[in-house]
């Protein structure tokens, strides 16, 4: 059985996710706050993180008025991951195949590959969801065993 | 083809009219021979020189260019063809021209109008001359007059070109405008007219060239062009000009230029611009030495050997001579910086010992610097078409270390030699050898010591100790000697005692850290300067700075520097700057800003840094990452104790600090109500409606008890109030005798019951009903979801029945046209789609359904019931019912639960359930279908599809929670003014595409009153938004609060009208709602949707924020609407 942290407030995703990890120990945290928070008491608890990337600053109901939604929540985690040494297996989740940005648009595969090389301490790949496909399942299954081995 | 036979063959074809055979030789002879071929039939010279100048404005016409070629040497060679026919003429302009500017400069209006008169007299009316024209008429009698006379000219000549450059001169040589606000008005100007690129080079170049700005032409191939049709002496003045941008662009040309500079300076010698770019781009070792001037040289020789009175003689003299040579002001003032003298007035005029005395304190490095430095910008902005102004710009191109190409510029608008040209070495070798005539003046060989070149000057250049130590940095500088800079200015603390020079040690320190990478020296150097109170710099390159601390893998060196943070402040912000700021406070055992121990932290660092810092780095934006809040109130709580840190550090502060205090305060205000409106949007007064029903049924009870006692005593079963009352589920448990519901007794408690609960849910006053009309169908919940996907763009309006084409996909698909109308497409699609379930939503889903209506059969609020249920209830309960009291208190209580709990429930999950995924379904969708199309890579059309799926989800989330059923009156009053900001905001959420900014003003001390006239005044802002007819940046709103009679407040909406639409039919309605507000006969009406909303206002005032008084008011007149309401005045409770 898995420890496993996942960062992520889409419904549709924790549920996919939560179905997906049904046999193993999962801890939710909905925002970046809670997220940091959960890594900063007990990084070492967790098998490894699953991450969203765009997720609000705070849980629901103590955000400012706009809802203090972080693009960029994830590599913002990833970021204080690094700073901090919190050295844990980290898979990206994500819906996004194009991510836009002031300095124009970024793929998902160059996100990936731009992370392999920033947090390669603990980074391990990105897996791209997809509401209506499954292939998503096969390319988490892939980079679990990874980082099991 | 030899040039002969084409222009043999452009002349034999008759078909052709002579401007056009001109055009044939531009496009097809060799630009080298444009001149032969021209010379072939004289026709084609009485063509080209018929017009040279404008006699009087109204002469003024756009001369023929012929077709723009888009090559540069086209372009050049055939304006300097037509301009060498006009050299000696020139040459007089430019006499004249300098005694203008002289005059100009030495406050010698009346000589200077005689000059330009002279000038239009010989050479016609100018670009030039115009200008000239709007700066002595700003000089002599002031800016309006400039204005006037811009008017003037305005009126007389119709043409684009002109009017543009004309009316940018004018603005130009105003006395008080400055740089900024010129460059926005310029900016503005620019983008308004949307020439093409040709054109808009041509307008930057002529009218503002200071600014950095990415021609469309790089070597300026438009600006010769469009020249050509503007009189001799501008296109003279124009070519010259971009030959020093060129010049100062690539080297490549230099060739190509010198042929032409060659023939005209021997011609033009009163342009020592001329002589001064042959000296420089000749290949051939050859020198012009028509520049040499002799008193200037031995100002700068002297300069360069430390001897400071004679400079400043020689300057004065130089000064007296030639007011026009900026380097003599830079003498002159530097001389007396050395001598450590105060300013000393020149006395030739009023306007030179201006200029110089801004000199002098620009060289003083004192923390006043700014506004001399501005009033140079102003200078050089006023005098941009002059050498002079060109120099002053060169000067603050140098103060700013920004060596660029207005530095140059400025090197050329020299009257005369200067070693400065030797600057020139690094791109033209020949430069050195080309100067070999003037090289023994001793300033030349401190330029070239200066610049690390070879030479033979040892030990001791100047008699000045810090002018030799400087001269000895620069050298090492030059030579890229960093670690020697260091060692020698690190301990030379001679260099501090006069500014002058602790600007060049600290400047060149500064580099010299940075190319060594000793960030933290660099750091700290940088703290010494920006908090010294006596000295300023502006060589200081934070973003240098910021760059190499970004590339920077280990900060450990310097982490515990307060310079981090503040440098980093100045380029980043939010996380970014938060890690710094994290690092920072770790670095320093900070665990938290609560544990601040501000004695010690000012101890360390220093007052005026903590200052800084405080202000500045622990702002919310910043420290909101920190893991240690729970909320976004928790940061403010922190940041309010910051400011009050502050108020005690900084008293002379203190109102900036309050006001901070205050916005945040007011934030919290209008997050706290908007939060409450949110929470309590479903109000029932069940205290008055059990008053009300007590009342009612009086009769019904007595009525009820006498059949009561006249019936069979029956099994009495405890009624517990606590219980939860599924009605739905009580539905299938019925175990009771159908002909029991024929009882007397039942039929009585039934009748009660129905009425009851008929009251509850659509009473006028306080029902159910009227709550979720007025306060959730009435727009909010549809605009709330609506505009999660108005504000990621993916739906339109309608425009009457068809939805409008998406504006922001068409202009990123503008090249790809098939895509739009694909993308187009789909989007109406899915802007009908969202909008249909969302109305189904409202006006299928929000709805009260009860066993009486049909129609309701969507309906979420189920209040249904039947005789099985009513009956079982009845026989568990009607021990209890001895009172009319208790039974209706039973009954309410049964009521309220139902909705407060089985029905919320029920809600919450719909919302969160099957509308979500209708919703997920519908983006799905279209998500899949845009897949399929070939959009660009960077198009965000897709990535907001996906994250209108996650934003739907927490707005549905959000507005989940409105249901929840709110009984007692727990609300307190809040200040009017809280109300509104919040209604503002509130207003601004579901309209993300039509922001309003009203101005409100609170003329009265702000009076308490009810959250829920947020939804009052939410009413009104809707209103504005949807029928003023305003585009959001048209709409003016203002909010007045203000003393009305006595005891009144009256609160007024004023918005402007779009000019010319027809009104008449608001004008009629708001009529109708003043002459019926007072009959509240029609009150229920606010539970149909009406357009207006001013039946729900009314409801609202009446029942929710018990503040309607029987006055309202409007007007409208021709291009503004004024909205009246009154209330009451109550004071505002003392907790808000």
């Amino acid at each position: 059985m898995n420890k496993v942290l996942i960062i992520e407030d889409d419904v549709t995703k924790i549920a996919r996710l939560v179905k997906y990890f049904s046999k193993d120990d999962i801890t939710l945290e909905e925002s970046f706050q809670g997220g940091v928070t959960k890594l900063k008491n007990n990084f070492k608890d967790y098998d490894f993180l699953i991450l969203d990337m765009t997720i609000p600053l705070w849980e629901k109901g103590k955000n400012d008025l706009g809802g203090n939604y972080e693009q960029f929540g994830g590599e913002k985690i990833l970021r204080e991951m690094k700073r901090k040494k919190y050295f844990l297996p980290t898979i990206l989740f994500t819906m996004f195949d194009v991510f836009p940005t002031n300095n124009g648009a970024i793929t998902f595969k160059e996100l990936d590959k731009r992370y392999k090389e920033s947090y390669e301490e603990f980074y391990i790949g990105a897996v791209l969801f997809k509401t209506n496909e499954d292939n998503w399942i096969e390319k988490l299954n892939e980079l679990i065993i990874k980082i099991k081995k | 083809m030899n040039y002969r036979k084409k222009v043999s063959e452009i002349l034999r074809n008759r078909a052709t009219t002579l401007p056009q055979k001109i055009d044939q030789i531009k496009r097809n002879v060799n630009s080298g021979q444009f001149k032969e071929a021209l010379s072939l039939n004289p026709s084609f010279k009485q063509f080209l020189y018929k017009t040279p100048y404008f006699k009087s404005i109204e002469d003024i016409q756009l001369k023929e260019p012929f077709t723009f070629s888009e090559d540069l040497k086209i372009e050049f060679r055939w304006l300097t063809n037509i301009l060498e026919n006009y050299f000696g003429e020139i040459n007089e302009f430019i006499k004249l021209k300098n005694h203008f500017e002289t005059q100009l400069i030495l406050d010698k209006y009346d000589e200077a109008r005689l000059i330009v008169e002279e000038i239009e007299s010989k050479f016609g009316i100018s670009l030039w001359s115009i200008e000239a024209n709007l700066l002595l008429e700003d000089n002599i009698n002031g800016t309006e007059a400039n204005w006037n006379l811009l008017s003037n000219y305005l009126t007389k000549i119709k043409n684009p070109i002109y009017e543009f450059i004309i009316n940018s001169s004018s603005k130009r040589v105003e006395s008080k405008m400055n740089f900024e606000s010129f460059l926005n008005q310029f900016q503005n100007d620019i983008d308004t007219i949307n020439a093409d690129g040709m054109i808009e080079d041509f307008f930057v170049f002529k009218n503002f060239n200071y600014p950095y700005y990415e021609y469309s032409y790089k070597n300026l191939e438009s600006v010769y062009y469009v020249a050509n049709t503007l009189s001799i002496v501008d296109q003279y003045l124009i070519l010259i000009d971009a030959i020093i941008y060129n010049i100062h662009n690539v080297s490549k040309y230099d060739r190509f230029y010198q042929v032409f500079l060659k023939k005209a300076k021997t011609i033009i010698h009163n342009d020592g611009r001329l002589i001064n770019l042959y000296n420089l781009v000749n290949d051939k070792g050859d020198y012009d030495k028509a520049n040499d001037n002799e008193l200037f040289l031995n100002c700068s020789n002297s300069y360069y050997k430390g001897l400071f009175k004679k400079t400043l003689e020689l300057s004065t003299e130089g000064l007296k001579e030639n007011p026009l040579e900026f380097e003599f002001y830079e003498f002159y003032c530097k001389s007396l910086i050395n001598l450590e003298s105060d300013f000393i007035e020149i006395g030739i005029s009023e306007g030179v010992d201006k200029i110089l005395f801004s000199v002098f304190q620009i060289f003083r490095f004192e923390n006043d610097e700014k506004e001399h430095f501005d009033f140079l910008l102003t200078i050089a902005l006023k005098y941009m078409n002059t050498s002079f102004g060109k120099q002053v710009f060169s000067l603050l191109s140098e103060i700013e270390a920004n060596n660029n190409r207005h530095y140059i510029r400025g090197l050329f608008s020299s009257s005369y030699t200067t070693c400065k040209f030797l600057f020139f070495h690094h791109t033209r070798e020949n430069i050195i050898k080309n100067l070999e005539p003037v090289r023994d003046n001793l300033s030349f060989q401190v330029a070239e010591y200066k610049l690390g070149l070879n030479t033979n000057l040892k030990g001791l250049i100047s008699n000045d100790y810090r002018q030799n130590k400087t001269f000895e940095a620069i050298r090492y500088f030059s030579k890229k000697e960093y670690a020697k800079v260091i060692g020698l200015l690190e301990n030379e603390p001679k260099l501090d005692s006069v500014n002058y020079y602790k600007e060049r040690k600290v400047s060149l320190l500064f580099s010299a850290y940075l190319h060594q990478n000793l960030i933290g020296k660099a750091l700290k150097l940088y703290g010494l300067v920006f908090f010294d109170e006596n000295f300023s710099s502006r060589k200081i390159n934070t973003s240098l700075l910021f760059t190499k601390i970004k590339e920077c893998k280990n900060k450990q060196d310097f982490e515990a520097h307060i310079e981090l943070p503040i440098v980093m402040s100045l380029h980043s912000k939010e996380f970014d700057l938060y890690e710094i700021y994290d690092d920072f406070l770790f670095a320093n055992d900070i665990e938290d800003l609560k544990d601040l121990d501000i004695k010690s932290f000012v101890h360390r660092f220093g007052l005026r840094k903590t200052i800084y810092f405080l202000e500045n780095v622990s702002i919310i934006d910043t420290i909101k990452y920190s893991s240690d809040y729970g909320s976004i109130s928790e940061v403010e709580e922190d940041r309010v104790m910051v400011l009050k840190i502050l108020i005690k550090l900084n008293k002379g502060s203190k109102l900036e600090y309050e006001k901070e205090i205050n916005e945040i305060l007011r934030i919290n205000s209008v997050r706290k109500v908007l939060k409450e409106v949110d929470e309590g949007r479903l109000y029932i007064d069940v205290d008055n409606l059990k008053k009300n029903q007590i009342k009612k049924f009086k009769d019904d009870f007595k009525r009820f008890k006498e059949i009561e006692q006249s019936s069979s005593v029956q099994k009495l079963i405890s009624f517990n109030s606590s219980n939860k009352q599924n009605w739905d589920t009580l539905l299938s448990f019925s175990n009771t005798e159908v002909n029991s519901f024929n009882s007397a007794e039942y039929l009585a408690f039934k009748n009660i019951y129905l009425e009851s609960r008929e009251n509850f849910l659509f009473s006028k006053e306080h029902g159910l009903d009227s709550c979720l009309s007025t306060r959730i169908r009435h727009g909010a919940l549809k605009n709330h979801l609506r505009s999660v996907f108005e504000k990621l763009n993916l739906v339109t309006s309608k425009l009457k029945s068809e939805y409008k084409d998406n504006e922001v996909w068409e202009q990123q698909l503008n090249n790809n046209f098939v895509e739009n109308i694909r993308v187009q497409k789909a989007l109406k699609s899915f802007s009908a789609e969202i909008d249909e379930y969302t109305i189904f939503i409202v006006d299928k889903l929000i709805q009260i359904r009860t066993e009486k209506s049909i129609d309701k059969e969507y309906g979420i609020f189920e209040f249904l019931t039947n005789d099985e249920v009513l009956l079982d209830y009845y026989m568990r309960n009607k021990a209890n019912f001895d009172s009319t009291e208790k039974i209706i208190d039973m009954l309410l209580v049964s009521l309220v639960n139902h909705t407060l709990i089985t029905l919320q429930e029920d809600i919450v999950s719909r919302f969160n359930g099957e509308i979500r995924q209708v919703f997920q379904s519908i983006i799905d969708k279209y998500i899949q279908e845009i897949r399929g199309y070939n959009l660009p890579p960077d198009c965000e059309l897709i990535p907001n599809l996906i994250k209108s799926g996650t934003e739907i989800q927490k707005e549905l989330e959000v507005i989940s929670n409105w249901f929840y059923l709110n009984t007692t009156d727990s609300k307190s009053l809040l200040s009017i003014k809280t109300v509104i900001d919040a209604s503002i905001v509130l207003t601004n959420g579901i309209n993300p595409n039509f922001p309003i900014q009203p101005i409100v003003k609170c003329n009265i001390e702000p009076f308490g009153v009810y959250s829920s006239l947020i939804f009052v005044f939410n009413i009104f802002l809707n209103n504005i938004i949807c029928h003023s007819k305003l585009r959001p940046e048209e709409t003016c709103i203002n909010i007045t609060i203000e003393q009305y009679e006595d005891s009144f407040a009256k609160v007024s909406f004023r918005n402007n009208l779009k000019k010319g639409h027809d009104y008449s039919l608001n004008f009629n309605r708001l009529q109708k709602v003043k002459d019926n507000w007072n009959d509240h006969t029609n009150i229920d009406r606010s539970n149909k949707e009406d357009k207006s909303g001013f039946d729900k206002i009314k409801r609202i005032l009446l029942y929710e924020t018990y503040s309607k008084t029987d006055k309202f008011d409007f007007s409208i007149s021709e291009d503004e609407l004024s909205i009246d309401l009154f209330f009451k005045i109550t004071k505002t409770n003392s907790n808000e």
